[in-house]
């Protein structure tokens, strides 16, 4: 079974050592060395950098994001509202929703000229907007990441309030404290472990998003979405260069694994 | 008290926005997948005369039951592999103690969250390399890689929450320990194992970047149909609806079904 991940790896590593194209014999690839880590680091492939720069840039805000919208929906539902059965029906629905077609059905409702978005704007506010232009379509592809996952973040976070003992919050609310007191001071401290790991989970699944936007904008217009995953298809699949592109799938791996590697490190001081 | 309950009103406001926010697409596709073409440039209209033209178009003229059938021989055959082999996986590293049993436990973990997107280059080649490509076997084996770790984890949390007294006393009376698993323990844990076996379905059948680079004409998964339906008339809407309504569907029922069990795994 450790065969299953570490042999691809591993094939992986030593593919972006070649110059291996599309079309070619694997017989005919040539070893070159690090010299595919050598033309992305010296910026002479001049989407990598911006890629990777993009991809940070994606999964910080969408990780904030989600967390935010994950926080306040956790709150609520962990007050016990009406309907409280219906409601997690719902909010879950976009996981079980296949990533090619959250894409797709999101550049439907995005859509310019008969997408419902605007159709609502336009109504509201008297105004449409080229929602996968050049200007919105990062805003585009954000709304979209924090739609498939914040229901995870909402799970969990829900999961980590009900294990909160709930007599130091009475103490507290007997002795006057204020609500957002009770929340801030009492509250969020005691979540912070469920909140880092469900952060850092959600981080990993942003990083490697890659089939939403695939179907949202592939990268476009221009290279206004191309992050990391987008940057490594188009350079195998696209261009055909698959030494170069498992060049830039080992950076991808190796910041995936360095993420991880700080999950496990925390799951392991949490008694589980 | 107009304080509180103006804001438990905000509250609940924000509660049933959030929830609109995220089945609203879904909602949305549904009601698309029943409109005509003409009509899909009145977005906001609800009412009107419901058509089974895009689903009868994308059956009849775009194969659409070929996808189907084939994600559900593809998602199956993983669903069957994954839990025999993860079931007796999880089943070692919970009984016998052995040098590694962390860092194995650690490779496990990990090869879930290896970027689909990265490890499909090597799959790839090894496709080339083995005729492999277009085949169920090299998507059986590829998904592999996410939902056979998957299985082991759940696995391994069902058994350590049973009790070793019953399996022991089977053994004292003369049953094997391979008896045992099958008579004693694997009966107790049932449930989890269906709960496990659809989770492992729903990712197969949802998997997507695999599935595109790796399968094209022989094999068609209903997670890549979608990206078929661009002509060069850009795409065909309606039909995408249908199809999206078809691969959800499943899924959201499933989801209902084992929801006790999805809220836990992911908690």
């Amino acid at each position: 079974m450790v065969l299953l991940t570490a042999l691809p790896v591993a094939l992986l590593g030593y593919i972006s050592l070649t110059s291996f194209e599309m079309g070619y014999a694997w017989a005919d690839r040539e070893f070159v060395g690090l010299s595919n880590y050598a033309r992305l680091w010296q910026g002479r492939e001049v989407e990598f950098w911006p890629a990777l720069r993009l991809s940070l840039f994606v999964t910080a805000v969408s990780v904030v994001l989600k967390l935010l919208l994950g926080l306040s929906v956790a709150v609520l539902l962990h007050r016990r509202p009406r309907f409280e059965v219906l409601a997690t029906a719902l909010l879950i629905m976009p996981m079980a929703v296949n990533p090619a077609i959250a894409g797709l059905v999101w550049k439907l409702m995005l859509s310019f000229d008969f997408g419902i978005v605007n159709a609502m704007l336009l109504q509201l506010a008297g105004v449409k907007i080229v929602w996968l232009g050049k200007t919105y379509a990062l805003a585009s592809v954000l709304i979209v990441l924090v739609w498939m996952h914040f229901p995870l973040s909402a799970l969990m976070l829900a999961a980590g309030l009900r294990n909160i003992e709930p007599e130091p919050i009475e103490a507290a609310r007997l002795d006057g404290c204020s609500e957002w007191q009770l929340f801030t001071k009492i509250v969020l401290p005691q979540l912070a472990p469920v909140i880092l790991s469900s952060s850092l989970l959600q981080a990993i699944l942003a990083f490697q998003t890659f089939g939403p936007i695939y179907t949202l904008t592939d990268g476009g217009p221009g290279t206004a979405t191309t992050i990391l995953p987008i940057y490594v298809y188009q350079t195998a699949f696209n261009l055909g260069s698959i030494g170069l592109a498992a060049a830039a799938a080992v950076v991808l791996v190796a910041i995936i694994m360095a993420l991880s590697a700080g999950m496990l490190s925390l799951s392991r001081k949490e008694p589980a | 008290m107009t304080g509180r309950t103006l804001r438990d009103a905000f509250a609940a406001t924000w509660l049933w926005l959030v929830c609109l926010f995220a089945s609203f697409p879904i909602f949305y596709m549904l009601v698309t997948s029943f409109k005509t073409r003409a009509m899909l440039y009145e977005p906001a209209r609800l009412l009107f005369s419901p058509t089974l033209d895009n689903y009868r178009v994308a059956i009849v003229r775009y194969g659409l039951h070929r996808y189907i059938v084939d994600s559900l021989i593809v998602s199956s055959l993983n669903v069957a592999v994954c839990i025999v082999l993860g079931t007796a996986a999880a089943y070692g590293l919970h009984k016998f103690a052995f040098a590694g049993k962390r860092s194995l436990m650690f490779s496990i973990l990990s090869a879930r969250i290896v970027p689909s997107i990265a490890l499909v280059i090597p799959f790839y080649i090894l496709g080339i390399s083995l005729h492999l490509l277009d085949t169920y076997t090299i998507l059986v084996i590829v998904f592999m890689v996410f939902n056979l770790p998957f299985v082991v984890v759940m696995m391994k949390s069902f058994l350590a929450n049973l009790p070793p007294d019953c399996e022991e006393a089977a053994m004292l009376d003369g049953c094997s320990r391979a008896g045992a698993l099958a008579r004693i323990v694997l009966p107790q844990i049932r449930g989890g194992i269906f709960a496990t076996a659809v989770m492992t379905f729903l990712a197969a059948w949802n998997e997507f970047t695999y599935a595109l680079f790796l399968t094209s004409t022989n094999v068609k998964m209903i997670s890549t149909a979608v990206v078929f339906f661009k002509t060069e008339r850009g795409i065909l809407w309606g039909e995408v609806s249908a199809l999206g309504v078809i691969a959800v569907l499943p899924v959201l029922v499933l989801c209902v079904i084992t929801q006790k069990y999805f809220v836990k795994s992911v908690a």
